[in-house]
């Protein structure tokens, strides 16, 4: 025989388990988000740093890649 | 590291001691980082590689680890399981943790690196022999990987940090293509200026 908390949770479970794909959809959908805005982000310092380079001042390009590689190394340390 | 100073002592100590510990893992991470890249400019110096056979080493090798960036080429490249240690913060507090924090983590090569690009820099700045050049390249580094902590107030300010933080590290994608461009960025300026960055 359930308790009364297990037949409350039984009740529930279905109503649950749909916001629990929803919040898991909207979680995925954000989640991305920031990540790509800071990968597009470092890609565009890199490209400067390839028309720096390109322009007769390599030391600043590869300064520059150099400092992408160091702030984007999320996961790292 | 940005899990860790900013949850650890920001919110622990306030602002004020947040920017103290910041500045000290400013100051660790640029003096470690900055030492090993002269000290491999120096290493390198000693082998007196020809420029153009520098070059050729440093773009095959960056085309390589891009490569296995983007997991076109499963070569096997060292990637240390250690990471930085936490318990630092309970022997000398918060700004002296974070220096050393920053030693450590500036070194580039005693903690778990996630991304090939870094060895391509390491490469860079052993194959071309000047401690000079791998000064700047690796102080560059040190810079980003400072960056990357002064971002996490606003990280926090935005949402909670863990959610936050795992919002950014759990997508690979992004970041492994990121990294290649790194690394063909790396190949593209060696293969135009290769003797003029000596």
């Amino acid at each position: 025989m359930p308790n009364l908390r297990w037949r409350i949770d039984l009740r529930r479970g279905l109503p649950a388990i749909a916001n629990a794909a929803v919040i898991e959809a909207a979680r995925d959908e954000w989640r991305e988000a920031p990540a790509v805005v800071l990968a597009v982000s470092g890609a565009v310092v890199i490209a400067t740093a390839v028309l720096a380079a390109g322009l007769g001042r390599p030391l600043v390009g590869i300064a520059l890649v150099s400092f992408v590689v160091g702030w984007l190394q999320y996961g790292s340390g | 590291m940005i899990g860790s100073i900013t949850p650890l002592v920001r919110r622990a100590h306030g602002a004020r001691r947040w920017s103290q510990a910041a500045l000290a893992y400013a100051l660790g991470t640029m003096l470690s980082s900055t030492t090993v890249g002269a000290a491999l400019g120096w290493l390198g110096a000693r082998l007196a590689v020809d420029p153009q056979l520098a070059a050729v080493a440093v773009i095959t090798i960056a085309a390589l680890l891009l490569l296995a960036e983007i997991g076109v080429l499963p070569i096997p490249t060292v990637i240390w399981r250690r990471q930085t240690v936490k318990s630092w913060r309970q022997r000398g507090g918060p700004a002296r943790s974070a220096f050393m924090w920053g030693l450590d983590i500036g070194a580039g090569l005693t903690t778990r690196v996630t991304y090939r690009s870094l060895w391509g820099l390491l490469a860079l700045c052993f194959i071309f022999g000047s401690p000079l050049l791998g000064a700047i390249i690796m102080a560059s580094y040190g810079a980003g990987r400072i960056v990357l902590v002064l971002s996490g107030p606003l990280l926090l300010r935005a949402r909670e940090l863990d959610a936050a933080i795992l919002a950014i590290t759990l997508p690979a994608r992004p970041w492994h293509a990121v990294h290649a461009w790194a690394l063909l960025a790396v190949a593209l300026i060696t293969y135009w200026n290769g003797a003029l960055i000596r």
